[in-house]
This record gives C-alpha cells, sequence and structure tokens, in this order.
C-alpha cells in the first residue's frame, strides 16, 4: 500500500480548514459579544487578517528547511538538549488541545443530544470514526474532511433563510467598542484561527510543498469569511445582549426556522455538525499521534496506538463540567497563542542562525 | 446468479465457459486493442482463469498488481468468483464489495471500455471489474440511452434508495425511542395512538419485521421461481396484516419497513446490496442504544471507511473524495 500520510497542499488547506472551524464558530459569536457587543465581526476579520501574516512568516520559516517539519527545525536551531525538550512542550502543547477538544465535543453532545447518557459511553462511541480514520494514515483523514463544505453550505443556507428576520439596526453603530477592547477582544477571536498552527507538523507529508501558502491562506480566510457571516446573522438576529446569554448561537440559529413536519429543526444542524466536531479534535489527535511516532519511533504500533487512544479517553475525563472543559478551552486559546509567537521567534532565529539551512 | 436487468440493451448472460464468454467478449468489443491474459489457479482442482483489459486504455502499473495478486494465489481449489474476489482484494474484512461481479456482457463490456480489468472464471457466468468505485455500483451500460435530464435523476434516486436502505429503519428507532419532541404534535398524536396497542419498544417491533423480511429474501432466492412468487406475496400480505390486527407491531413500523424493503431493491442484488442489508442491522443496533448519536455515528464510520478503502490501489470513493470532475477523470483513464 502506498504512503498513506502522503497529501497534496489543497487536502492540508482542507484538513486546516476543519481543524479551525469545528470548535471554535460554536459558542465565539456570544463571547465576542460579551467583549465587544455587536463590533464582534471587527475582532473576528483583525484576526483572521493577523493570522494570515502569522502564516506567511511561519511557512517562510518551513521553506528554509527542505521538507522537516518543525520538530526536525527545532533539533537543527537550538541543538541536540534543548531542541528536544521545546519538541516535548510542543507535543504537550497539541495533546492539551486534543484532550481538551475532545472533552468539550463530548460535553456538547451530551448537552444538546443524550443527558442522561454515562459520558464515558458517549466518549467510547464519538471517538471512534477518529481512532478508525487516523490509524489509517493523513490521507483518508484529509479525505473525510471534504465533508465540510456540505456542512458549510449547508449553514450558509440557513443564514440566508433567516436573513429577512435580521435586523440591520442591531449591528449599528459601527465602531461603538473602543480601541482598547477591540484589541483585548482579539485573543478570544483568535480561538477560531487555531488549528493553522498544525501546518509545521505536517509539512513533510505535503506532495507539493511549494502550494502549502496559497492553500493555507485560502483555508484560513475561508474560517474568517464563513466566522464573519455568522456572528453577523447572530448578531443582528438576536442581538447582543441576547447573544450574550446563549451557550450555542449557531444552532439557535436553526430555531428561527419553521418547517411543516419538524418541530426541532436545530437538532438537525446539531447532527449535521457533528463531523465537523469530530474533525477539529481528529485533527489533533492525529497530528499528536504522528508527531509521537515521528519523536520516538514506536515498534509495537497497534500496542501505542490502542494506548494512546486510551489514555486520550482518560485524560479527558480529568475536568469536573462544562464549566471547567470551557476553561480549558481558554487556556488552549493562550497556549495556541503562545505557540504562534513560539514560531516567529523560530523563524527570525533562523535568520541568524543558518546552519542546516536549506542551500539555494 | 441472475443477471441484472437491462431496459433498453442486450439481454444477453455469460455462461459457464471460459472460451465461449471470450469469444462472446470478442465478438462484442472489436478492437485490436483488447487482450487476454489466461492463467491456471488451484493446485488440486486447476481451474482456468483470463485477464481482459483494453491495451492502451488500461492501466499497466494495475496490470502488473492484479498478475502478481493472482500469480501468487496458493490454494488447492477456487469455487467461483466470490472466492477469488475475497483472496485478492485490498481489504478482506469490508462489507463493501471492491470489485463489480456482473452476468452481463453489456456491463462487462461497458466496464472495459473505462479501462477496467475483467477478470473471468472458467465455470462460473460471474466476471469481475476492477478497479471499480462506489459510485460504479450506481450507475448502469443502458444508462446513456436516457436523457440528460434523467440520467443524474436515476442516479440520485439510486444513491438516496441506498441511504434508505441503510438507515430508514435506524433513523425511526431513535426518532420513535429518544427524540419523539421532533415531530410536531399533530403527527405525534395519531402515532401514539397507533403504537397504544403494541406491547414492545420500537426496536423489537422493527427488528422482528426486518428478520421476516429477510427470512422471506433468502428462501425467494432458493425457492422455485414460478411458485415463489405468489407465495410470497401472500405471506407477506397475511404476515403483515396478522402481525398488525394482532398488536404485535404498529402501522408506522410496518411502513418503514416495506418503505426500506423497496429502497433495497433498487440496490443490486449482491455485492452492495448485502452490504447494505449489514449495515442496516449495526445502524439499527446503535440507534436503538444511543439514539440519533447512534444513528450519525454509524454513519460518520461508514462514510470513514468509504474514504479509506481502495480497490486495486485506487480511491474507492473517488469522483467525490478525492474529488475528481469527469474530465479529469477520462482524462486519467486515457494515461
Amino acid at each position: 500500500m502506498e504512503n498513506r500520510n502522503r497529501i497534496t497542499a489543497k487536502q492540508l488547506g482542507v484538513f486546516i480548514l476543519s481543524a479551525q472551524v469545528g470548535l471554535g464558530v460554536i459558542a465565539l459569536p456570544s463571547t465576542l459579544a460579551k467583549e465587544v457587543g455587536h463590533d464582534g465581526w471587527i475582532s473576528i476579520l483583525s484576526a483572521g487578517l493577523l493570522s494570515t501574516l502569522i502564516i506567511i512568516v511561519v511557512i517562510a520559516l518551513l521553506r528554509r528547511y527542505s521538507h522537516q517539519s518543525i520538530l526536525e527545525i527545532n533539533r537543527s536551531l537550538f541543538g541536540k538538549v534543548l531542541g528536544p525538550i521545546l519538541n516535548l512542550l510542543l507535543i504537550l502543547y497539541l495533546s492539551f488541545s486534543m484532550v481538551a477538544a475532545f472533552r468539550y465535543f463530548t460535553e456538547f453532545i451530551k448537552l444538546f443530544t443524550l443527558e442522561a447518557t454515562p459520558e464515558i459511553f458517549l466518549a467510547l462511541l464519538i471517538i471512534a470514526p477518529t481512532v478508525y480514520l487516523s490509524w489509517y494514515g493523513l490521507k483518508p483523514v484529509a479525505r473525510f474532511s471534504r465533508i465540510i463544505f456540505f456542512i458549510l453550505f449547508s449553514f450558509l443556507m440557513l443564514s440566508i433563510v433567516v436573513l429577512p428576520k435580521v435586523q440591520f439596526t442591531f449591528l449599528m453603530p459601527v465602531g461603538a467598542a473602543d480601541l482598547a477592547r477591540l484589541g483585548q477582544s482579539l485573543v478570544p477571536a483568535t480561538l477560531a484561527f487555531i488549528g493553522l498552527e498544525l501546518t509545521v507538523f505536517l509539512y513533510p507529508h505535503i506532495s507539493d510543498q511549494e502550494n502549502t501558502l496559497k492553500w493555507v491562506i485560502g483555508a484560513n480566510l475561508c474560517t474568517m469569511a464563513f466566522i464573519t457571516i455568522i456572528f453577523l446573522v447572530t448578531t443582528g438576529l438576536f442581538g447582543e445582549n441576547l447573544l450574550q446569554t446563549q451557550v450555542a448561537p449557531l444552532f439557535n440559529l436553526a430555531r428561527y426556522c419553521r418547517a411543516p413536519y419538524l418541530d426541532r429543526i436545530d437538532l438537525l444542524f446539531i447532527l449535521l455538525w457533528f463531523p465537523l466536531l469530530e474533525s477539529t479534535f481528529r485533527s489533533y489527535f492525529f497530528t499528536t499521534y504522528d508527531s509521537l511516532r515521528r519523536s520516538f519511533s514506536f515498534k509495537k504500533q497497534k500496542l501505542v496506538y490502542g494506548l494512546y487512544t486510551g489514555l486520550t479517553i482518560l485524560l479527558s475525563r480529568l475536568p469536573k463540567d462544562f464549566i471547567q472543559a470551557t476553561q480549558l478551552a481558554k487556556v488552549v486559546n493562550l497556549s495556541g497563542i503562545a505557540v504562534f509567537g513560539f514560531l516567529i521567534l523560530c523563524y527570525f532565529y533562523s535568520l541568524i542562525k543558518r546552519r542546516s539551512v536549506k542551500s539555494k | 446468479m441472475e443477471a441484472e436487468k437491462i431496459i433498453t440493451g442486450p439481454h444477453e448472460e455469460f455462461s459457464t465457459d471460459l472460451h465461449t464468454n471470450l469469444t462472446l467478449i470478442r465478438s462484442k468489443l472489436l478492437s485490436n486493442r483488447l487482450e487476454f491474459k489466461l492463467f491456471n489457479v488451484g493446485k488440486l482442482n486447476s481451474k482456468q482463469l483470463a485477464i481482459a483489459y483494453l491495451e492502451g486504455r488500461a492501466d499497466a502499473q494495475l496490470l502488473a498488481r492484479i498478475v502478481d495478486q493472482i500469480a501468487g494465489l496458493k490454494l488447492d481449489k477456487l469455487i467461483g468468483a466470490g472466492q477469488l474476489e475475497n483472496l485478492i482484494k485490498d481489504f478482506p474484512r469490508s462489507l463493501f464489495p471492491q470489485f463489480q461481479a456482473t452476468a452481463s456482457p453489456e456491463q462487462a463490456i461497458h466496464n472495459l471500455l473505462e479501462g477496467k480489468f475483467l477478470i473471468i472464471l472458467d465455470g462460473t457466468p460471474v466476471t469481475l471489474s476492477t478497479p471499480v468505485n462506489f459510485f460504479d455500483f450506481f450507475d448502469k451500460p443502458d444508462d446513456l440511452n436516457y436523457n440528460w435530464l434523467f440520467r443524474p435523476f436515476i442516479r440520485c434516486l439510486r444513491l438516496i434508495a441506498l441511504g434508505l436502505a441503510v438507515f430508514l429503519p435506524a433513523l425511526y428507532v431513535a426518532v420513535i425511542s429518544f427524540h419523539f419532541y421532533i415531530i410536531p404534535v399533530n403527527f405525534l398524536i395519531p402515532l401514539a395512538e397507533s403504537r397504544a396497542q403494541v406491547p414492545f419498544p420500537p426496536i423489537i417491533e422493527i427488528f422482528f419485521l426486518e428478520v421476516i423480511i429477510e427470512l422471506l429474501r433468502e428462501s425467494a432466492s432458493r425457492f422455485a421461481s414460478n411458485l415463489g412468487v405468489g407465495i410470497h406475496v401472500l405471506s407477506g400480505l397475511l404476515l403483515g396484516l396478522a402481525a398488525i390486527s394482532t398488536g404485535m407491531v404498529s402501522a408506522v413500523t410496518v411502513v418503514v419497513s416495506m418503505a426500506t424493503l423497496i429502497a433495497s431493491l433498487v440496490l443490486p442484488p449482491y455485492d452492495l446490496g448485502l452490504s447494505a442489508r449489514s449495515l442496516k442491522f449495526i445502524a439499527l443496533f446503535f440507534a436503538s442504544i444511543f439514539g440519533v448519536l447512534g444513528f450519525i455515528v454509524t454513519a460518520s464510520v461508514t462514510f470513514a471507511h468509504l474514504v479509506t478503502l481502495e480497490s486495486l490501489g485506487q480511491p474507492y470513493f473517488q469522483t467525490l473524495s478525492p474529488f475528481k470532475t469527469g474530465k479529469d477523470f477520462w482524462k486519467k483513464r486515457r494515461q
């Protein structure tokens, strides 16, 4: 069987898009409404453009080293002692994000579909597609991610359906929030763009690396456009005060639709969103395992994979409830920003320390 | 195996003699690029097997791969095409067919022209085509006889039929058992009334009906065909009516089971049809425990499996994921 991890830059773009959109967008409108009111769309656009600039720098770093991921680059840049320590920290970040995403995902499913079912059974069930796909490599994971287009299209259609009920006065006046508050809101807005950093771990698997920048930027801009639309529609529909009280405004959009033979259309959209939630978690699940596999070269792959899956489920049980799971998401947000910062530093350091840089 | 019905094409079938089948293909496909490779398989009971392909259209690397697979077979006897498929397919444990089995020369020629390989085994009228993708099973050679509007419509209808055949009972059980609040009150009341007399939970009801249908289907394939139709219609009707009047099942459950049966009849009777029937019970099991979540997880795992599968090293879910437009697909075939 051919290399099951080899993907194209286009597939990476879709993978990144599904890593970004799944979890971040559900509660983001209400978080931003609390921070900056109806001007949250300005924060989303700013965070989107800022993350695009960051990825340009990050890809420039990757291009300086031929076919290497950040794990190998760190060893070249920081030596045999500091390099592995930094790699370990990066893998810890990935593991933490994965566990947090999984717990949030489980809590969310419990809250909206099966409140009485014990969470451990839900966790065992919903991890199944991810465990299956990740075992077969990055290629099937990326192929699965294509389902995102159908889901995003459905939600855009939903936005169009509720558009007549949107009150544009809820979005006025533009720029009511002051610059300081807008600046502070960049931090929660960045949560929606976390997932972009996975590029640095998966770069060696890309067959046409010269196209990476184009597709990753494309993915980031798509995320930005989608989240901006969702923010504008939810704010225009609910108003910033009502929006602040909602757990998942994305799905409350569906409650504004009336169908003759269905009473709860929102359940349909929650189910539709399930593969995307799964995709976000899966992106981290695969990348963490792949990074561990490449760093430690396991001999008994099946055993390690089984242990890894079991550990993921057990660690995701550590937070007590939904509130703690939400707090974890905030930590992921901050650590994601720290990783972005670290990658930019790596780029500038690589300009100074030219060892192992690809010769032109 | 009875050939699948072709409405606007010739109603022919392959025979059990290999050389007659090869002559039939040669007479129907008048091309000097048509090639055959012959092999002997089986140590104790050796059988002849041929691989047919169109030179220049079929991929040479794939030919080498399939030749290696067949040459590497070490077995005493080869009974039929199904056994051969199980021995050489890329994912032996998959529920989905990775070869297209057909007894129709029209379908076989259609596949050869698409650049596929045809495996013809002596002693069986069923040929195997490879590589195939999921959507090939919804494609019939006489579809090209229909007009531009009806062709995509009929293909969509077959895809919808697969969805209904696999997931309709599971969805029904999930909604009735766990998420009845999605049904508007004016529909919920008559539904509850129809179920009021039924002593069993929905899963037992539908499982009972589905097993009866499977038994009827199995007996239909074994029973003499001249008597079979009458006996099966009669037994189906009597059982259905008696089950409703005695309160064993509700009328709505019978409607769901019948709709599932009709949808499954649209699918090819073997390969994909068998996969759909097996998957239906898996989806039903998970939906009865976890409601719509069980249903969506089964659908996700099925989709995950489909994008993972390969037939002769080619992506099984090709055309959708990886996405290929018709133009790209043909260009690749020509190369």
